[in-house]
């Protein structure tokens, strides 16, 4: 066995990253099944915590709370018919039936055992594949790295869009903040109107926490006005696990949800609620049942389930072997791990296969501990559905600037994030996606970086990103993401 | 439009420290600047020429003036932070967003405005070493 491998379970399986994984999968339970907030506002939350952590510890508890996030998420879509996550929205479509019949315990344990499943298959795939694809990672070179990237934001501009114009404007707006600083091949200052704080451009954390945090405070208070979240939980949980017979039914479904889910989350952009619904949609047509389907079924729980926990396995496969996250959490993952000095991309097996292989592993026991503390807690946590956001709100706008503050002990920041917290509050009520100009701003720096130095190297000539095979292969799948997101949004728009 | 006007203005004042045959510094920034004009054009057709149906509910609330007092709250909060420190700054904020937020019991309110400060000053400032400021209470408190 490489000992790189030994050592990142070590490192996984110590007192106190066992103790964050476990706190994390608990957090993200709680976050994930509250209605209004999201896996990226439990981070967020966290983050402040992680810079005081070691690296190790801060994953740890990191993938903890987004895996517990994914699978509470389905607490809230089957007692309340209110997803907690948009991950679970395909999940409410059986499971609250199922709940309004006396068997919420059975739709929550079926959605704890195929989250689980479908979260181990995921970590079957990322141990398998990851490092191979990052030995493959390392073969490529500048003009590579650029259509890599660049091919990487075609295809998440596509895939958060409702409107593409829309999405790739959010993503240029990305693009034009990453150049605000220091250019990273010159070292000339841009865009920095003399103020000193600005040359290290504005960090992608603070944006984050702005970016998705204000906007939520705000519009979870426009809600409270228009009366819509004062729902109450259906807090009594008779049976929870299925017998035999139930089981067996969630064989093929859980199968189904799981290959989809590892598989898109692999394909950046694509995010839970994609794979759920399209794993719900295989199922039914495969099912004999077909007319059960909507009515309150397990199946119905059970494939979007394990497809949404899937995800989170294939989405480290990028953010760990390419640097490319696979969707908002993994991007601010790679923001977290920046903030301890490691960069994930090929290298990063290479130079740190300890740590690589510790994240593998702090992934298992996070789906470990998230099956442990969702059985053994589950009646306990359902009644969080009713917490008072009164007290949870300010809580979370106070965690908003203390996480902005303590990255550098700087007010500057703060002042970064509320502005960024007025563009996103802006971009959501333009129906503007935030999630390209995230992506952006994690990929902004890297894409400028490799398109200069690609040029630099072969002296201003851009045949240099056609005669390499590798960056022609990304450059037509790029070409192919931006045809097929012009066409499926004609269509969309037939459709409608 | 007037943003992407002014990064290229911005831009085009950027410093020329070209290597021969190398992309300088604003050519990224120009590459963003031609991007932004064709999506905004783009947008701008969209919105002149094609019919569109807006049914977003949060365009009705874009006026509600509970959130803009929100975000003002929110504002006084961040700049009389490192004057009044992050306990007294915090108290009146947490007490607002308390109420915004649908609390009418005084002795609710008193306790969340009071004990939420305390209790994350306490665990940041003690726990984690963020090192939060003190303000005018600096002479009072550790």
């Amino acid at each position: 066995m490489n000992p790189e491998i030994l050592e990142g379970f070590l490192l996984a399986s110590l007192p106190m990253s066992l103790m964050a994984t476990a706190a994390g999968a608990l957090l993200g339970l709680i976050v994930g099944m509250i209605p209004g907030m999201t896996i990226s506002t439990g981070i967020i939350i966290v983050l402040p915590v992680t810079f005081v952590l070691d690296p190790v510890t801060s994953v740890s508890l990191l993938l903890g709370l987004y895996v517990g996030g994914m699978m509470g998420g389905s607490f809230a879509a089957v007692l309340l018919n209110i997803p907690g996550t948009p991950s679970a929205s395909a999940t409410a479509l059986d499971g609250y039936p199922m709940s309004v019949r006396g068997e919420a315990g059975l739709a929550l344990g079926t959605a704890i055992i195929a989250s689980f499943i479908g979260g181990l298959f995921s970590f079957c795939c990322l141990y398998f594949i990851a490092p191979l694809l990052a030995e493959v990672a390392l073969q490529f070179r500048a003009p590579d790295l650029f259509s890599l990237i660049f091919f990487g934001l075609t295809i998440i501009c596509s895939f958060a869009a409702k409107s593409l114009v829309k999405g790739l404007l959010s993503a240029v707006i990305g693009l034009m903040l990453v150049t605000v600083g220091m250019d990273p091949v010159m070292g000339t200052a841009r865009f920095t109107f003399g103020e000193v704080n600005l040359m290290g451009g504005v960090h992608f954390l603070t944006a984050m926490i702005g970016l998705f945090a204000v906007p939520q405070l705000i519009e979870n208070l426009i809600s409270r006005q228009a009366g819509q979240s004062d729902e109450r939980a259906q807090s009594r949980i008779i049976s929870l696990l299925p017998n035999l017979k139930q089981l067996s039914r969630m064989i093929k479904p859980v199968s189904i949800g799981s290959i989809t889910g590892a598989f898109l989350g692999i394909l950046p952009g694509v995010g839970g609620p994609i794979a759920a619904f399209i794993s719900y949609d295989y199922t039914k047509k495969l099912s004999k049942n077909q007319q059960d389907f909507g009515k309150g079924c397990i199946e119905g729980i059970a494939a979007p389930e394990s497809a949404n926990n899937a995800v989170t396995g294939g989405a480290l496969i990028p953010m760990m072997t390419l640097g490319i996250p696979g969707d908002p959490v993994t991007a601010i993952l790679i923001g977290a791990l920046m903030i301890h000095g490691l960069e994930p991309g090929p290298l990063l097996f290479m130079e740190r296969g300890d740590f690589a292989y510790s994240v593998i592993f702090a992934f298992f026991w996070a789906n470990i501990f998230n099956l442990i503390i969702a059985l053994s807690s589950l009646r306990l946590l359902v009644k969080l559905l009713a917490a008072p956001k009164a007290l949870l709100m300010p809580s979370i706008a106070i965690l908003c600037v203390v996480g902005s503050y303590s990255l550098r002990n700087n007010f500057f920041d703060v002042y970064v994030m509320f502005f960024f917290g007025l563009l996103g509050l802006a971009m959501r009520w333009l129906n503007m996606p935030i999630v390209p100009l995230l992506l952006a701003l994690v990929l902004g720096g890297q894409l400028e970086e490799h398109l200069r130095v690609a040029l630099t190297g072969s002296r201003g000539d851009v045949s240099i990103f056609f005669t390499s095979p590798v960056s022609l292969l990304f450059l037509i799948l790029s070409m192919v993401s931006i045809i097929w997101s012009f066409y499926s949004a004609r269509n969309g728009k037939k459709d409608g | 439009m007037a943003v992407t006007a002014g990064y290229a203005y911005q831009t085009s004042h950027l410093p020329e420290r070209t290597l021969p045959n190398t992309p300088d510094p604003s050519f990224f920034p120009w590459i963003n600047t031609v991007l932004a004009l064709v999506l905004i054009f783009a947008l701008l057709y969209q919105g002149l020429f094609i019919k569109k149906n807006n049914n977003n509910p949060l365009v009705k609330n874009r006026k509600n003036g509970l959130a803009l007092l929100a975000l003002a709250v929110f504002l006084v909060f961040i700049i009389t932070l490192p004057y009044l420190g992050f306990i007294l700054a915090a108290i009146p904020f947490v007490a607002v967003f308390m109420w915004f937020y649908g609390e009418q019991r005084k002795t609710v309110l008193i306790i969340g405005a009071l004990g939420i400060p305390v209790i994350l000053y306490v665990l940041f400032r003690h726990g984690f070493g963020v090192m939060l400021p003190r303000g005018i209470l600096a002479g009072l408190i550790a």
